[in-house]
């Protein structure tokens, strides 16, 4: 049985978001056109969306969200997208609250840059020409075991 | 494009202001048109919650009155031709809601916005005479 989250959330574990993160931006960063890994990449970020609360969270998104845009820019996979909207989702409405003019502007402008992407990409292609990615079980294993392959810096 | 329209979705959920302001947002409603003509039930689902939720902020925004209007044709034609061929039938509820808002924003443009969609369905789908009660139906 898969585990969500934990109630109340260990303080020990909240800067573990960041530190995960920065391992999956590395791999993004170096492999972001392989397609499944794209897929994979949407489900492991989709769990975590869950799994950490939103202080954890915090520190991420801004990377996640520049990274998703940048990557759907690069190959026009569904994933990436489709995490801009989750994160969107879990995070807007701090983004319309005290405080949030920045977490807005960062929110609208990932949603502008891929509209225009897309935009671009509908030049060359019709819409029923557009594959969408089908979720699939995340392989965490295997994609710590591309992580471990990063070299060390 | 199903992700595409759910993305949309989330954003004129979660921040509508926000996404009513983003300069793309022609861009947006287009993509949207462009998934409703994919042959996908989900796909058509999800962009027709998308232009439903669009046509219920219309009275809210006014900025989005132009750009509403600006692709009411487009959009009467799909939403007409989806509904006599292959749309979903529980999408029936934001068809009603799309219809509505388009030709209240189209106003007397949307009977020829309407002939025009309906005259591109062959007419063993739809009948003259059913072409004609609708678009009575519409002048009043």
């Amino acid at each position: 049985m898969p585990i969500r989250s934990f109630e109340p959330f260990p303080e020990s574990c909240i800067p573990t978001a960041l530190g995960v993160y920065q391992i999956l931006d590395a791999l993004l960063a170096r492999h972001a056109k392989v397609y499944f890994i794209s897929e994979r990449m949407g489900s492991i970020l989709r769990r975590g969306l869950q799994f950490f609360p939103p202080q954890a969270l915090q520190p991420v998104v801004q990377p996640v969200m520049q990274r998703m845009a940048s990557c759907f820019e690069e190959t026009g996979y569904a994933s990436y997208l489709w995490i801009i909207g989750k994160v969107t989702a879990r995070f807007g409405e701090s983004a319309v609250g005290p405080g949030g003019d920045a977490l807005a502007g960062l929110l609208g402008g990932a949603f502008d840059k891929v509209t225009q992407v897309l935009a671009e990409r509908l030049h060359s292609r019709t819409a029923i020409e557009m594959p969408d990615g089908e979720s699939s079980a995340p392989c965490l294993s295997s994609l710590l075991c591309l992580a471990c392959l990063l070299p060390v810096t | 494009m199903d992700d595409y329209t759910h993305a949309f979705m989330a954003y004129l959920t979660t921040v509508p202001d926000l996404t009513l302001s983003i300069p793309s947002l022609p861009l947006a409603i287009s993509h949207t048109l462009s998934a409703l003509s994919c042959p996908a039930p989900e796909v058509i689902r999800v962009s027709l919650d998308v232009l439903a939720k669009l046509a219920s902020l219309l009275s809210t925004a006014p900025a989005l009155q132009p750009i509403f209007h600006q692709y009411g044709k487009g959009i009467l034609s799909l939403i007409l031709q989806g509904v006599v061929q292959d749309f979903p039938e529980d999408g029936s509820d934001e068809v009603e809601k799309v219809i509505v808002a388009t030709i209240t924003v189209g106003g007397a443009e949307s009977e020829a916005w309407a002939a025009e969609a309906l005259a591109g369905v062959p007419g063993h789908v739809l009948p003259q005479a059913d072409r004609q009660v609708f678009v009575t139906e519409l002048q009043e």
